[in-house]
C-alpha cells in the first residue's frame, strides 16, 4: 500500500455519454506511436459487453479468496478490443489514370469502406442496454485504470516493471523494464493494460501524473462536460473524494469481488420509475438493483435510497451537502490537488531499489510519449519542471 | 569407488546415447550427430556465413543438445514436451558463429497483442574458467551474471545480461548479427559475433586461451504463447575451439558424472523428506512447495546439483514460495542437507536421471 492515495469519484447519474472523457485522453496520450487502438478511458453501455468485449467474462483476473493471482485471458485485438478500421481511400477515392480503351468508369470504383470487414468497435453495443419497452434501461460506465490498492497487474509482472508510486499511489509500468510479456494484461480483471506493438511494451492509464503533480485534474477529469469525475486523495477530509466516498460513502468501488481493491469509485445511477401493463408508474427503478449489485456490490440499494432521500430534501428547498457536492456548482471544487505536495522538501520519494541493481542499473522511467506543444504555458511549465519525462519517478542508479 | 558406482556411471553414458539413436531414428537426423555435450567450433576461414543454408555449415560437426521445458518458475505459457536443438559452430580468428536448428511445425513471427515470435537464445557465463562455478542455468544468479543474445522471429536480436530470474536488462549491442531461416517446419538460426567485443556483461572468448566456453541454449514456441521464462532450455554445454587450448581438468569440471548411486538416491529422496516439497516422477505427491525436479538432470550441471543439496541458500531458486527474508537476506526454505557425504552423492546422482 502506498503512503497516499489519489482517487476519482464518477458520478454514473450525470453521464451523458459524450465521450468527451474518452477524446481528452486520446489526443492527449493514445492517438500515435501504436497506441491507436488503446482507450485508456472508455465510457461503455451497461448492461453490454463493454470495453473489451466482455471484459467482466475474461477468465478471471485479479485474485481469489485466498489471495493468489487468477488466471485470465489476452483479449484479441479484432474481436475483443476492436482496431481502427483502415478504409481503402486509394482505391475509392485515389487518382486513377484514365485507360481511353477501358469500358471502365469511376462508377465501378469500389465503395469507401474498411478493408477488413470489423467485427468489433469499442461502442459496438452503444445505447442497446436491455429490457423491453417501455421498460427498457441503460446507463454509462466511464472507465480508467482502478489504480488499484492491491494491483494484480503487478502482481503479474515478473520483472518488478509495474509499480505503485509511494506518494499517490499511482500504478506505472517503467518502460524500460517492461519486456512486453503481456502476463499483466490477461492478470487485469478491468482489462485496462494495453500491448503497444510498435514498441511492443505494455502501457496503461497513469492518471495523467505530470499534470497531477502540477495539481491539475486528469485530461478526462478536466473535460468532462457532465462534471461527473472528483478527483483528491482518499486521506484528506477536506476533499471530495474523502466525503464521498468515507462520509457519505455513496461511491463504490466497480466489482470489488476481484479483490485489488480498485480506487476509482462510483456514485450508482437512481433511474425513472417502470411502467405496468396498464402503463401507471410503478414504485420500481427501471435498472434493476441486482444488475447494479453485479458491478458496485450490495451497498447499492442504501446508496440508492440515500441520493433519493437527499434528493428530495434539495427539491423542498432544505440543505444538502451530499447534493451540492453532487451538482459541483464549481468545477474546480470537484478537485482537491495540490501541486506543492510534490514539491516541498520531505515530499515522500519513491523507495529505494531494495535489491541490487540489475546489469545495467534499475531504472524507473515510465513513458516515452509526452510530445507538448511548445506554446501551451502547461507544456512550457512542465518542460522547465523536467517532470514531462517522468523524472519525478526517476530514480538511475 | 564400488560397484554400483561404476554401473550407474556406465548406464549414465549408454542411456544418453540409446536416446540420441531413437531420437535420431525418429526425427530422421542425420547420425552422425554427436551427444557428449561439448558442441565443436569448427576452425573457418572469414568471414563466417551468417546464412543458415550456406555450405560452409556442413563442415561444422552437428551437436544434438537436448531442451527441457523450464518449469523451476511456473509461469502462463503451454510448456511443451522436452526437445532437440542440434548445434554447429565455426570460429575464425576475429569472428565465432553458432547455428541453432530445431523442429517448430507452427511458425509464428508477429509479436502483437496476445500474440508472442519464435524465438532462441544463447547464454554464455560473464566469468568463467577452471574453478570458477558456471552461474545458475536460469538467467544466472546474483553475484554471477550472465549474458545472452536473443533472437526473435520478427528480425530482431539483442544483446542482454542477468543475474538472477526477473533481472534481464537489455544492453548495448555486442555486435551480435542474427539470421533466421524456417523452412519444412525447422527453424535454423545463425548468431555471429566477433570475438573481440567488449562490455561491462559481454562473454569473453580468446580461443587461443580458453579452448573451452560454457554455453547453454533456450528456444521458445510463440505459437503455444511461450515467452518470458515458458521456454525449452539446455543445461551448460561446453563450447570447444577445434584448435584451442582445451584445459582437460576443466572439462572435467564442467562434465563429470556424479560418483553415486541412483537407486539408492531415489530412496533418500523419500527417506530425506526431499519428496515432500519437491515433485518429480515417481513421487506419487506431487507438492509444489519447492521447485519442481522433473528435469533436473537435463537442465543442472552436476556441480550445481550437488551444492544445492549442501548449500540451498547459496542460489535461492526464484519463485513465490521458495525463500524467505531472513536478516535482510534471502534465504531458501529448504534446510541444508542432513546426511553423508556419500547420500549426498546418490541423491544427485538420482536428480541426473531426472531429464
Amino acid at each position: 500500500m502506498s503512503r497516499r492515495q489519489i482517487a476519482m469519484v464518477m458520478d454514473l447519474n450525470k453521464c451523458i455519454g459524450c465521450q468527451t472523457c474518452t477524446t481528452a485522453c486520446k489526443t492527449q496520450w493514445t492517438n500515435r506511436d501504436g497506441r491507436e487502438y488503446m482507450y485508456w478511458n472508455n465510457v461503455e453501455t451497461h448492461p453490454g459487453n463493454g470495453y473489451p468485449s466482455r471484459w467482466e467474462e475474461s477468465g478471471g483476473g485479479g485474485f481469489d479468496d485466498a489471495g493468489n493471482l487468477k488466471p485470465g485471458r489476452i483479449p484479441d485485438l479484432h474481436r475483443d478490443y476492436g482496431a481502427p478500421f483502415e478504409l481503402n481511400y486509394d482505391e475509392a477515392l485515389g487518382c486513377v489514370t484514365v485507360d481511353k480503351h477501358s469500358s471502365s468508369s469511376d462508377n465501378e470504383r469500389p465503395e469507401l469502406k474498411p478493408v477488413v470487414p470489423p467485427v468489433n468497435g469499442p461502442n459496438w453495443d452503444e445505447d442497446q442496454g436491455a429490457g423491453e419497452y417501455p421498460n427498457n434501461y441503460y446507463f454509462y460506465l466511464p472507465r480508467i485504470c482502478n489504480h488499484c490498492t492491491n494491483p494484480a497487474c503487478l502482481a503479474a509482472c515478473p520483472r518488478q516493471a509495474i509499480y505503485k508510486r509511494e506518494e499517490d499511489g499511482i500504478v506505472l509500468i517503467d518502460q524500460e523494464r517492461c519486456r512486453g510479456y503481456q502476463h499483466c494484461i490477461a492478470a487485469c480483471p478491468y482489462k485496462k493494460i494495453y500491448f503497444n506493438p510498435v514498441t511492443k511494451k505494455s502501457e496503461k492509464c497513469i492518471f495523467c501524473y505530470p499534470r497531477i503533480e502540477q495539481g491539475l485534474a486528469t485530461a478526462c477529469a478536466q473535460q468532462c462536460v457532465g462534471r461527473i469525475r472528483f478527483i483528491g486523495y482518499l486521506d484528506d477530509v477536506d476533499g471530495p473524494i474523502h466525503k464521498l466516498v468515507e462520509k457519505w460513502k455513496v461511491a463504490l468501488p466497480l466489482h470489488a469481488e476481484y479483490n485489488t481493491q480498485p480506487n476509482v469509485y462510483y456514485v450508482p445511477p437512481l433511474s425513472p420509475p417502470k411502467y405496468d401493463a396498464q402503463g401507471r408508474i410503478t414504485g420500481e427503478r427501471r435498472i434493476p438493483d441486482a444488475f447494479l449489485i453485479g458491478l458496485l456490490g450490495p451497498r447499492v440499494p442504501e446508496v440508492l435510497k440515500l441520493l433519493e432521500q437527499e434528493r428530495e430534501k434539495k427539491r423542498r428547498g432544505k440543505e444538502s451537502e451530499l447534493m451540492d457536492l453532487l451538482i459541483a456548482y464549481r468545477h474546480e471544487e470537484m478537485f482537491k490537488l495540490d501541486a506543492d505536495y510534490y514539491r516541498k522538501p520531505g515530499a515522500p520519494q519513491p523507495p529505494a531499489a531494495a535489491a541490487a541493481p540489475p546489469p545495467g542499473g534499475r531504472s524507473r522511467r515510465v513513458i516515452p510519449i509526452v510530445a507538448f506543444n511548445k506554446k501551451e504555458s502547461l507544456e512550457d511549465k512542465l518542460d522547465n519542471l523536467e517532470v514531462a519525462a517522468g523524472n519525478y519517478a526517476g530514480e538511475t542508479t | 569407488m564400488t560397484f554400483g558406482d561404476g554401473m550407474t556411471r556406465q548406464l549414465g553414458r549408454v542411456l544418453p546415447a540409446l536416446l540420441v539413436v531413437a531420437f535420431s531414428f525418429a526425427g530422421a537426423v542425420a547420425l552422425a550427430e554427436r551427444d557428449d555435450s561439448a558442441i565443436l567450433a569448427k576452425q573457418a576461414s572469414a568471414p563466417l556465413p551468417l546464412d543458415p543454408d550456406d555450405a560452409s555449415w556442413q563442415t561444422a560437426p552437428a551437436t544434438t543438445v537436448r531442451v527441457y521445458p523450464q518449469n523451476t518458475m511456473r509461469l502462463p505459457g503451454e510448456i511443451a514436451e522436452a526437445g532437440t536443438v542440434t548445434a554447429r559452430a565455426l570460429y575464425s580468428a576475429e569472428e565465432l558463429a553458432l547455428r541453432l536448428e530445431w523442429s517448430d511445425a507452427s511458425v509464428e513471427k508477429a509479436r502483437g497483442v496476445g500474440t508472442f515470435a519464435d524465438a532462441a537464445s544463447v547464454q554464455w557465463p560473464v566469468q568463467y574458467g577452471p574453478g570458477v562455478r558456471s552461474p545458475y542455468i536460469g538467467m544466472g544468479n546474483p553475484g554471477a551474471p550472465v549474458t545472452l543474445w536473443l533472437w526473435r522471429a520478427d528480425g530482431t536480436a539483442e544483446t542482454l545480461a542477468a543475474e538472477g530470474f526477473g533481472t534481464l536488462t537489455a544492453q548495448a549491442s555486442d555486435g551480435i548479427q542474427v539470421k533466421g531461416a524456417w523452412k519444412d517446419g525447422r527453424w535454423r538460426v545463425v548468431f555471429r559475433r566477433n570475438l573481440a567485443a567488449g562490455g561491462e556483461y559481454c562473454v569473453r572468448v580468446d580461443s587461443a586461451k580458453q579452448g573451452l566456453v560454457p554455453v547453454a541454449l533456450a528456444v521458445w514456441n510463440g505459437a503455444q504463447t511461450q515467452r518470458d521464462g515458458a521456454k525449452q532450455l539446455s543445461a551448460w554445454q561446453v563450447l570447444r575451439f577445434e584448435k584451442g587450448a582445451a584445459d582437460e581438468q576443466y572439462a572435467r569440471q564442467l562434465t563429470a558424472p556424479i560418483a553415486g548411486d541412483a537407486a539408492t538416491g531415489r530412496r533418500l529422496m523419500m527417506e530425506k523428506a526431499c519428496a515432500a516439497c519437491h515433485a518429480y516422477p515417481g513421487n506419487p505427491a506431487q507438492p509444489v512447495l519447492g521447485p519442481s525436479l522433473s528435469y533436473a538432470g537435463g537442465i543442472h550441471s552436476a556441480d550445481y546439483l550437488l551444492e544445492s543439496i549442501a548449500e540451498p541458500s547459496r542460489v535461492v531458486v526464484p519463485g513465490k514460495g521458495y525463500s524467505m527474508v531472513q536478516d535482510g537476506k534471502k534465504v531458501s526454505l529448504m534446510p541444508p542437507f542432513q546426511g553423508t557425504e556419500q547420500e549426498r552423492r546418490d541423491i544427485a546422482a538420482f536428480l541426473q536421471t531426472l531429464r
